[in-house]
């Protein structure tokens, strides 16, 4: 669902379908789409002559110039002395001139046309743009099962997030960069930009973190403090800590936890790493999928964590944040040292049967700041302690009660269905009335089958 | 046992058949193929199942959740589905386009990934659900009643009929049958003198049905309400 004008929508699968003329990859297709898109948004009019222009780049598209990729990778080259940053982005192959290389139908010009169409003055605009241009890419979106998971929970995420200046956030599996995106952007008064915030992302080859730094620089969100970098690994799990030590040194001396294929085994052993290096009052949020909480191979993880009264949220997510990797993800929040109101409890919130009860599209997108808002009130200890039950969709439970349950926490165990008032005699009624029902319906079928026994004979 | 004493052999036995059998058709026997029991043309009445990974590019986050599945087919004489609506049809959520994956009362379900090819007809409460993948929906016209179609489908005979007309997957016991053989299926008609009594019986068979599985549901509701009698409270 894209707020995007049909017009813009139009031109981008026209690029994309010139571009799959060329013998770019899926992945290169995005950097290419989206390197043109900073261009053109950073390159309107300039002053400096030396420097060029996106008019005289589409003046000479317009002329059917063969220089026209040269042009552009010169101009991307001069962009990257005003966004500092950029460097790893002009590494990653391909370079504009490579579709024109054996290109008869100039494919540069044609795309460089398309581009003259959308419009890169409105700052929201041009971040929607970005987003739809990866979420086209099947590759970046269905390909890795559920770490894709919409932007939907990145937002949720950014929402338990309490920002403040000075904070480091790092994300374990940066991808495109939304989960980055959606802290900086869901927050009002850390300024436009984000402030003084420092980003860490790690993503899995060269061209995941073009397209991060790409995206963030198309959402305006300063390259400068942005750290983003490949990790050797990759991360099976998404995770982002707040206020972490410098992200470089969890690689450098804990990479044998962060192997993906060992995760099965090790998971538990690389989330107390990062608690950790969690500063006092940083935070954890891991998006696992249901067999964590509740398989005997996780046993050891869920042990330390209720055990050690780290864990301080168990969430489920609705079907529609998952509705690509079709199964049920829970969003779990970790913290070094938790407030002594939430000591020795942890809240499970069932967002999922909110969601299924609560069909009106305006009751759902209400539900989540709800959400947000009971998770704060729960680790603040503004809600009474003597109050077991938040509503039928959550509930705070004793850690004393979970480890009696064999430290499982499967969320079903906690929170229960919602079940209305049932009135019994109206009940009965209906009953009563099944039955005349049921009576008249047996008379009926009767005397049809006496008349087709006759007449099929 | 036969007048000899012996048990009677395949040849003597009697088949219990509705004449569709190649090697002993029944003087009245005629058949219909599906393709013109469709209300309208094919393409107009035909329905067809959304792909869950595309569920969220039509919906976002709100993703209807009383989607019919193929394990909602209850296998019956006539199929039920199981799938209750919990809330209203929301109006504000239904797109233009969104239409063709959504049910209408007294459509005709069809699983095209079996065996067993389950068949059902939407009722009342099911009236407007979403259809999943490998699901398909068909609205009939007024010539034969959707219960006796379903009817028959479900039947030993119906599912021979799929079994003649399906494209099997390699290695696998399940197989699928398209959109184009669907149309083939043939569905024998009873004798012209006794057929309104038989659409009327088949007619009141999934009625009851119905009422039968909403009986059942009031009877967890009576036993729910005497919980909460005793117990003081709507929730434990």
């Amino acid at each position: 669902m894209t707020a995007l004008p049909a017009e813009c929508i139009g031109a981008i699968k026209k690029i994309d379908r010139y571009l799959k003329s060329t013998n770019l990859k899926e992945k290169e297709r995005i950097v290419y789409l989206l390197k043109v898109l900073l261009l053109k948004k950073n390159s309107g009019t300039s002053s400096d002559t030396e420097r060029i222009t996106w008019g005289e780049i589409q003046k000479s598209a317009l002329d059917r110039s063969p220089h026209t990729g040269k042009r552009l990778d010169l101009a991307f080259t001069q962009l990257d002395s005003r966004i500092p940053g950029l460097q790893p982005v002009l590494s990653v192959s391909p370079v504009f001139t490579s579709p024109n290389l054996n290109d008869p139908h100039q494919i540069n010009n044609k795309i460089v046309k398309a581009f003259s169409s959308i419009p890169v003055d409105n700052d929201l605009l041009t971040g929607e743009l970005a987003d739809y241009c990866i979420r086209m890419d099947p590759s970046l979106n269905r390909k890795y099962g559920f770490d894709f998971y919409p932007s939907s929970v990145s937002r949720l995420i950014a929402g338990l997030i309490d920002l403040k200046p000075g904070m480091r956030i790092c994300d374990m599996n940066a991808r495109d960069g939304t989960n980055l995106i959606a802290c900086i952007k869901g927050k009002v008064g850390t300024g436009e930009n984000g402030g003084d915030i420092d980003l860490y992302g790690f993503c899995r080859d060269d061209h995941e973190t073009a397209i991060c730094l790409l995206n963030l620089a198309l959402h305006n969100i300063p390259l400068a403090r942005a750290h983003v970098i490949v990790s050797k690994y990759g991360s099976r799990y998404s995770l982002m800590v707040e206020r972490i030590a410098p992200c470089h040194r969890i690689l450098g001396e804990y990479s044998p936890a962060f192997i993906p294929t060992s995760m099965r085994r090790k998971a538990h052993e690389s989330i107390n790493d990062l608690i950790q290096l969690l500063t006092l009052d940083g935070m954890l949020a891991s998006v696992v999928p249901q067999r964590v909480l509740a398989s005997p191979e996780y046993a050891d993880a869920r042990v330390e964590f209720v055990k050690d009264d780290k864990l301080e949220l168990v969430l489920r997510l609705p079907e529609s944040f998952s509705a690509y990797s079709g199964m049920e993800l829970y969003l779990l929040i970790l913290r070094r040292q938790k407030s002594p109101y939430s000591k020795d409890r942890v809240l499970f919130v069932d967002l999922a049967d909110a969601f299924r009860y609560n069909q009106d599209p305006s009751i759902r997108s209400r539900l989540l700041d709800e959400t947000i808002e009971k998770y704060w009130n729960f680790a603040n200890g503004i809600l009474d302690r003597k109050e077991p039950v938040l509503d039928q969709f959550s509930c705070p439970v004793g850690t004393d009660v979970i480890e009696k349950t064999n430290y499982i926490l499967a969320i079903q165990r906690y929170v229960y269905p919602r079940i209305e008032h049932i009135d019994i005699e109206e009940t009965y009624l209906d009953l009563q009335l099944a039955a005349n029902r049921k009576r008249e319906l047996i008379e009926s079928m009767d005397s049809y089958l006496k008349d087709i026994v006759v007449r099929m004979k | 046992m036969t007048k000899e004493g012996k048990l009677p052999g395949k040849k003597n036995r009697k088949t219990h058949n509705l004449g569709n059998s190649q090697n002993d058709p029944s003087p009245d026997y005629r058949s219909i193929p599906l393709e013109k029991l469709a209300a309208g043309s094919w393409s107009v009445s035909w329905k067809r199942g959304i792909y869950s990974y595309k569920l969220k590019e039509r919906f976002g986050l709100n993703v209807p959740e009383n989607i019919i599945k193929i394990e909602n087919l209850e296998i019956g004489n006539v199929g039920l589905i199981t799938v209750r609506k919990a809330a209203p049809r929301d109006q504000t959520n239904v797109t233009s386009d969104d239409n063709e994956f959504r049910v209408s009362k007294n459509d005709l379900v069809i699983a095209t990934y079996g065996p067993p090819f389950k068949c059902a007809v939407v009722d009342e409460w099911v009236d407007g659900c979403l259809l999943s993948e490998n699901l398909v929906a068909l609205s009939l016209n007024d010539t034969v009643p959707p219960a006796y179609v379903a009817a028959y489908l479900n039947s030993i005979w119906g599912q021979k009929e799929f079994d003649k007309n399906l494209t099997p997957y390699k290695d696998s016991r399940y197989s699928r049958i398209t959109e184009h053989n669907l149309k083939l299926l043939e569905i024998p008609l009873p004798p012209n003198k006794a057929a309104p009594s038989v659409y009327q019986w088949f007619e009141n068979l999934f009625q009851y049905e119905v009422t039968l599985h909403w009986e059942r549901e009031l009877h967890g509701r009576i036993a729910q309400a005497i919980f909460q009698r005793i117990g003081g409270g709507v929730s434990p």
